[in-house]
């Protein structure tokens, strides 16, 4: 079996009054997706960030490769290879598409390869020399995503990266994350479409008010009563 | 020509200087750092050069290095205690920091010279060494204004939690960019006291803030270029506005004021944005990958 | 000693006055007004252009230097500012551009006023006006100093009351905490902040006026010194907090009378400078600032 990649025990953020995260358990492993699903302010992002360093804990552990990473600086998280997308658009407006991948490669040094696949791979090729301003929001998101790839990651958290994307592409991004998948990467993907969600995870963790309220396989979670009345309720179908 | 640069050689030397002093302020602006300790760097290099070419009779070189070993020093003190600021607080700070060294020069007896200042710096110092070092400076930066890390930098500046999350030193980024602040503005305060072998209060003061920031406001603060022309601009233009007679230092606040208005990227930005536009109807959007 | 404080009282009243209208700007709108130093100083030469001509009464002189300095920071503001923050959407970029093009437009009223004045000091000798000197026990106090006193304690006391109880102070509250809900409560910012422009700008005319009276005549360069104090005074007091522009330009009064009565005169300037770059580094926000002192 293999190793997990990530685990979070008991992660919880505090601000103040408010419990954006509250006793959160999650196992990352590679060659498997998994899903976060909750509607907007159920602390999904929150979550993210305090698994990337970007927002301190206010109680549990975050584990990297068997080594507790808690304490340590949000940049280093990159070198040990993960990689993130945000759930705004976050490109550099003064370089090109190219230039804006070339950052995830930057990480390993000047003469890193990986950008054209990179690129390739998310199919923003003929926008290589266009400028952040000037893309549609579906293909900058796609370069986000060509940008974490870029870093050569062995996780890859993804925060709404489909937000904006047609069905066409949505189901493009699905392919590509699951030939990723195939190839062992980990990935924890956070979307609000609940039919990518169910063919793209592997296990999906539903989240509301920074707990988990149900957790299992794909279908499991989409059928729980708890989750239905919590998210779904307003959505409408999901397939069984 | 070389009767032109003879009879032009305090200009031409202010240029340089100037070109120095201004990049010891956009140096840290392109990394998003609003620091302007440059300026009062600018100070200790001056009367750091000034003293040991006085006291102790040390060649130029050694006395600019002084300059700058010491301004980059304080350059990381003022890292490590300023880190918690940003944006205009910041900026604040560090111009207090430039106009309190003026007020301890003044106050500094006899190793400073009071209000008067320092007289008799003199030093083998040739225009030749002044353009040589700031042809080095421009070329090193330049070249870190470009590659890996030129987006790099460009990310600190842009996006620093992006940066980190990917794996940018942002941290280490800042501080090194108050270092070298310190450096350059000591550099230009060295190499003019000893051009003029004198250095007074009166030149460190406020009114350098106002040059230096003004430089780069017209000039550009993207890019050592536009350090440059803010340096040009504001060196020659006294001389060009001669003819306007009495009134020049009000024509001369019209154009800063216009070009704070007007010209947000400075004249850098609006020769950027020419290019861009150029290139967009030049090339199609794919291009070359 | 008490003559000091008194003497240190009236200083503080007149850092207040200069510094309220632009730390009220600066925490509310946003605005952090470089050419406020200059207005300062112009709206008093202004008066003493007038004075020339004809020989003005002290309360007239003090309305014709709040007039004038209302109208030229409602020009800056139309002029200058609102172009630059409608072509910087970036507030960061605006802040800059702002900063510097209000050193920019300093240099302007600098400028004629140097050049008419041929850089020697001016002052309203020509004025009805003349010095009453009372003594009460050990003090003297002069009718300039009690004029003082009561103008900044009505002024800031009007400010203050204003921005706690009307209406639209609260809406500049409002807009200083967060200016997009506040225009999506139906607060018009662009009159709001036209209004705190004038104030300001109102204010600094009166301390210009009131100080030349007090020290017999100002310079064409007053202007730039009274700035970097009142920055002192508005970071040690706290930004956008009329209780905090008191304490500040009272604390720093009090302190820069101390270092002059005690040490020689050349220390004066550290003070503020000094003071600036402590609170920067010890605590940012000031005594009375609000906690979120931006962070990069």
């Amino acid at each position: 079996m293999t190793e997990d990649v990530l685990v979070a025990e008991d992660v919880a953020v505090h601000y103040g009054g408010i419990k954006a995260v509250d006793g959160i358990d999650l196992t990352l492993t590679p060659g498997r997706i998994c899903g976060l699903l909750g509607p907007n302010g159920s602390g999904k992002s929150t979550l993210l960030a305090a698994i990337t360093r970007l927002v301190p804990l206010t109680r549990g552990r975050l584990v990297l490769d068997g080594k507790e990473y808690h304490r340590a600086a949000a940049r280093s998280l990159a070198k040990r290879g993960v990689a993130r997308t945000f759930q705004t658009v976050r490109l550099l407006p003064d370089l090109t598409v190219l230039e804006n991948v070339q950052i995830g490669a930057d990480l390993h040094g000047r003469k890193a390869s990986g950008v054209a696949e990179a690129i390739e791979r998310t199919g923003i090729g003929e926008f290589s020399s266009a400028w952040p301003g000037e893309l549609s929001y579906g293909m900058a998101r796609r370069v986000e995503i060509a940008r974490a790839l870029a870093m050569r990651p062995r996780l890859l958290l993804l925060d709404e990266p489909t937000a904006g994307m047609n069905q066409a592409e949505r189901k493009e991004i699905s392919q590509l994350l699951r030939d990723l998948r195939e190839e062992g990467l980990a990935q924890l993907l956070v979307e609000h479409d609940v039919q990518m969600m169910v063919d793209t995870c592997d296990d999906l963790v539903a989240m509301n008010f920074g707990a988990v309220v149900a957790r299992g396989t794909p279908h499991e979670v989409v059928q729980d009563a708890a989750v239905r009345e919590a998210y779904l309720g307003k959505r409408g179908r999901a397939h069984a | 020509m070389t009767d032109w640069f003879d009879a032009n050689i305090v200009l031409i030397q202010s240029t340089f200087v100037s070109l120095l002093l201004a990049l010891s302020i956009q140096v840290p602006l392109r990394a998003g750092v609003f620091s302007f300790a440059g300026i009062g760097s600018y100070g200790v290099g001056a009367y750091t050069a000034a003293i040991v070419t006085i006291n102790y009779e040390w060649p130029a070189f050694a006395a600019i290095a002084a300059g700058v070993v010491i301004a980059a020093a304080i350059g990381y003190l003022l890292a490590l205690l300023l880190s918690r600021l940003g944006g205009l607080y910041l900026g604040m700070a560090t111009i207090a920091y430039s106009l309190i060294f003026s007020v301890f020069v003044i106050n500094g007896g006899e190793l400073t010279g009071g209000a008067q200042g320092l007289f008799g710096a003199i030093s083998d110092l040739t225009t030749g060494g002044v353009i040589g070092v700031t042809v080095v400076v421009v070329v090193l930066l330049a070249l870190s204004e470009r590659g890996r890390i030129g987006r790099r930098i460009a990310a600190v500046r842009e996006d620093p939690e992006l940066a980190m999350s990917t794996g940018v030193p942002v941290l280490a980024i800042r501080q090194l960019s108050f270092v070298v602040s310190g450096a350059l503005g000591a550099c230009a305060g060295a190499m003019n006291t000893l051009l003029r072998s004198t250095v007074s209060p009166d030149e460190i003061g406020f009114q350098l803030v106002v040059l230096a920031l003004t430089m780069i406001i017209v000039g550009g603060s993207r890019s050592w270029l536009g350090a440059f022309i803010g340096a040009v601009i504001f060196t020659w233009l006294p001389s060009v506005l001669e003819f306007v007679g009495d009134w020049q230092t009000v024509v001369y606040g019209v154009l800063v004021a216009l070009a704070a208005i007007f010209v947000p990227g400075g004249l850098l930005g609006v020769l950027q944005q020419g290019y861009r536009r150029w290139r967009r109807r030049a090339l199609p959007i794919g291009g070359t990958a | 000693m008490a003559q000091n404080l008194i003497n240190a009282v009236t200083l503080g009243s007149l850092y207040l006055l200069f510094a309220l209208g632009m730390s009220l700007a600066w925490g509310t709108i946003g605005i952090l007004n470089f050419a406020h130093g200059s207005i300062f100083m112009f709206s008093s030469f202004t008066c003493y252009l007038l004075v020339q001509h004809i020989a003005l009464p002290m309360p007239l002189m003090i309305l014709i230097g709040l007039v004038v300095g209302a109208v030229l920071s409602v020009l800056v503001q139309v002029l200058a500012f609102e172009p630059i923050k409608r072509r910087n959407p970036d507030p960061h970029r605006a802040e800059l551009q702002i900063l510097v093009g209000g050193i920019g437009i300093a240099g302007i009223p600098l400028a004629v006023a140097q050049h008419l004045t041929k850089s020697v000091p001016f002052g309203y000798s020509k004025s009805t006006f003349e010095v009453e000197v009372l003594h009460l026990g050990p003090v003297q106090l002069t009718n300039v100093q009690l004029v003082i006193l009561a103008a900044a304690l009505v002024l800031a006391g009007g400010v203050g009351w204003w921005l706690r109880s009307a209406r639209a102070g609260l809406a500049l509250r409002a807009i200083g905490v967060d200016a997009e809900v506040a225009g999506i409560l139906g607060v018009n910012r662009r009159r709001l902040a036209l209004g705190t422009m004038a104030v300001a700008g109102a204010l600094a005319g009166v301390a210009g006026v009131l100080l030349t009276y007090y020290l017999g005549s100002i310079a064409a360069e007053s202007g730039d010194a009274f700035l970097l104090k009142a920055f002192a005074a508005i970071v040690l007091g706290g930004i956008g907090s009329v209780g905090g522009a008191v304490a500040g330009a009272m604390i720093l009064a009090l302190a820069e009378t101390a270092v002059v009565t005690q040490t020689s005169g050349m220390w004066v300037d550290a003070v503020s400078f000094g003071l600036i770059f402590a609170v920067l580094l010890l605590r940012p926000r000031g005594l009375f600032g609000r906690r979120e002192v931006r962070r990069t």
